[in-house]
């Protein structure tokens, strides 16, 4: 330790302050945007990798997404490898038909059966409900059984029982011309329940694909929904579904809306928030430097207030004896003392020693080109000064 | 024998208009254990030739020899540190440091151990009769008189051989300046160091052993 280096500095205090302040706010401010942008580029990788952008096949006017009575080849074309396949997950696919207890006629309303592909297609439950669906058979969705979901009501008083029912598929059944076609009477094995009150019954998507079979001879689907796979690759998503969707037209006329679907990606809650941790990251960018540069700075000034009276001393240091070497190493040593103390403390306190050590640094390097000048003095400098 | 010598030095450095020979050939002889007075005019170059005898500067011409190594071929830090002391005219103390701790300096510069640099310090300190109360005071604290003997104190704590003092008492009153001229006096006949001072005074330089006359750079005698 040089000589008298802790003396030196409690008796200059108000200097000594104002490099603790200065050195440890900057310190304190590069440590904090560094930690701010680091986790701004994390929330940026995250979004990009996982935020959930919707995406839901829905009529040409956007008005309506499900009961859609789309031709199979739409339901095709999403599976598909060269159609939608590579862009997406979480597929969704839902077919609507209804069914009855009794025979149906004309009048008869009856109740929703859905095929679904997955659980997700499943309407969500109650709040705090963990999914929605408690299934019997874990490969419910896979298989193609004459196997349904009940409200969990109805399956507490069948116990075990078969379910038989007249299904009924829209895309064909026109009772009000007295065809049986798209009606048949089934008889469902009961596999798991659906919390909550209501009535619709679900079935595995591949079931549904029969009973269109077997009921209308064609195959429907009536709601598409998924995911978008990857978020970076959103325009091939949309050119890709260019092939077969439109583009939502609010103003088509009702004829055409029916026949003609579209898609809507929902990204604008995905590209704001890009935007925005983008802006984040860019100013954070441009604050950084500029704290780094003030750093410097702050090592300057302090060092040439520090050193500018004290010509005379480092002359006489010279004359006692000390090395040019071992003066700056003294002198610099003096300067660093606070910023280093307090940059350690800041960085062990905010777990950043990196961008404390980088404040540390300019600190150190304006402190260098501010103690060069008077350092570099003459041993002979009083003698001259005395003549 | 001398300690140390001066061959035919010279010393010339450039200004704004000219070439300045500010020694010129001088050679010059310093034993320990006696006092030496230069003495000249103004502009007369006995600072520079002060300066060159510590090492401060480095001769144009002629050799500075410390023992019989010249100036040039020695370490001028480690010379100024173990060997030479210069004291100024204008004290020259660290203003932060008290008056013990501008003693301490060279010491710790010294690395001598702290107790045994305390000791030194205390005794000397006390040897050019600045009291123990006054040891924690600032320069700023001491009156010119006192700040001028801690300056000596520092250079006699060192323990160097060779004590260089440029106008020592040039700002003292009479009564301050004799006693720093006695305490220069009884360095050189008690501890045998080497003591040369630069002074217009020539009632202070009746006092030491030798006198040498300086005029436009050049030695004119040696009493």
């Amino acid at each position: 330790m040089e000589p008298y280096i802790g003396k030196r500095l409690l008796r200059r205090p108000w200097l000594s302050g104002l490099s603790l302040v200065l050195s440890g706010v900057l310190a304190f401010l590069l440590c904090f945007l560094s930690g701010y942008r680091q986790q701004q580029e994390l929330r940026l990788q995250e979004t990009r990798e996982s935020f959930e952008i919707e995406c839901v096949v829905t009529d040409l006017r956007g008005s309506k997404s499900s009961s859609l009575l789309l031709d199979g080849e739409y339901a095709d074309f999403v599976l598909a490898e060269e159609g939608l396949a590579p862009y997406i997950r979480d597929l969704r696919l839902v077919k609507e038909f209804r069914y009855s207890y009794e025979p149906p006629t004309e009048n008869t309303a009856g109740y929703d059966l859905l095929g679904v592909n997955c659980e997700a297609a499943i309407p969500a439950g109650a709040p705090g409900q963990e999914s929605a669906c408690v299934l019997l058979r874990e490969d419910f969705f896979e298989r193609d059984e004459d196997w349904v979901l009940v409200p969990e009501r109805l399956y507490r008083e069948l116990e075990g029982e078969t379910l038989t029912v007249y299904v009924m598929d829209p895309a064909a059944y026109r009772p009000q011309y007295g065809g049986k076609k798209g009606l048949g009477e089934i008889s469902f094995t009961v596999v798991g329940w659906v919390p909550g009150g209501g009535e619709t019954l679900y079935c595995s998507y591949s079931t549904a694909r029969r009973l269109m079979d077997s009921l209308s001879g064609k195959q429907t689907v009536d709601a598409i929904s998924f995911h978008a796979a990857h978020n970076d690759e959103l325009d091939a998503l949309q050119r890709a579904a260019g092939r077969k969707f439109s583009r939502v037209q609010p103003n088509a006329t009702s004829r055409i809306s029916s026949i003609k679907p579209a898609l809507t990606v929902y990204d604008e809650q995905y590209r704001a928030t890009l935007a925005a941790l983008e802006q984040n990251i860019a100013r954070t960018g441009r604050l950084l430097p500029a704290i780094a540069l003030l750093s410097l700075g702050a090592g300057f000034l302090i060092c040439f207030l520090a050193t500018r009276g004290e010509g005379k001393s480092y002359a006489l240091m010279r004359t006692l004896g000390m090395t040019q070497g071992r003066m700056l190493g003294s002198v610099m040593l003096e300067q660093l003392l606070i910023p280093l103390l307090i940059s350690a403390a800041v960085g062990a306190a905010l777990g950043r020693p990196g961008p404390a050590a980088v404040s540390l640094g300019f600190h150190a390097l304006g402190a260098l080109a501010a103690a060069v000048k008077h350092v570099c003095v003459s041993p002979n400098a009083i003698l001259r000064s005395q003549e | 024998m001398e300690i140390l010598k001066a061959e035919d030095l010279s010393f010339s450095y450039q200004n704004k208009y000219q070439t300045v020979h500010a020694v010129k050939h001088v050679s010059c002889g310093f034993e320990p254990g006696k006092t030496y007075a230069i003495v000249g005019k103004s502009g007369s170059g006995k600072t520079t030739l002060l300066s060159l005898l510590a090492g401060l500067e480095l001769p144009t011409e002629g050799q500075v020899l410390f023992e019989g190594k010249s100036t040039r071929e020695l370490d001028c830090d480690a010379y100024r540190r173990d060997d030479a002391a210069v004291i100024y005219q204008s004290y020259n103390l660290f203003p932060l440091l008290t008056a013990e701790e501008n003693v301490l300096y060279p010491l710790k510069l010294k690395k001598v151990p702290r107790a045994e640099a305390r000791d030194r310090a205390k005794k000397e300190l006390l040897a050019v009769g600045i009291e123990e109360g006054e040891f924690s005071r600032f320069p700023a604290q001491l009156s010119g008189g006192q700040q001028q003997r801690v300056a000596i104190a520092r250079a006699l704590a060192a323990g160097n051989r060779i004590i260089l003092a440029d106008e020592p008492t040039g700002n003292l009153d009479i009564s301050n300046g004799e006693q720093v001229v006695e305490i220069l006096l009884r360095l050189a006949r008690e501890e045998g160091r080497c003591v040369i001072v630069i002074t217009h005074d020539m009632e202070i330089a009746g006092m030491m052993d030798r006198i040498y006359t300086m005029r436009d750079g050049e030695l004119l005698c040696g009493e």
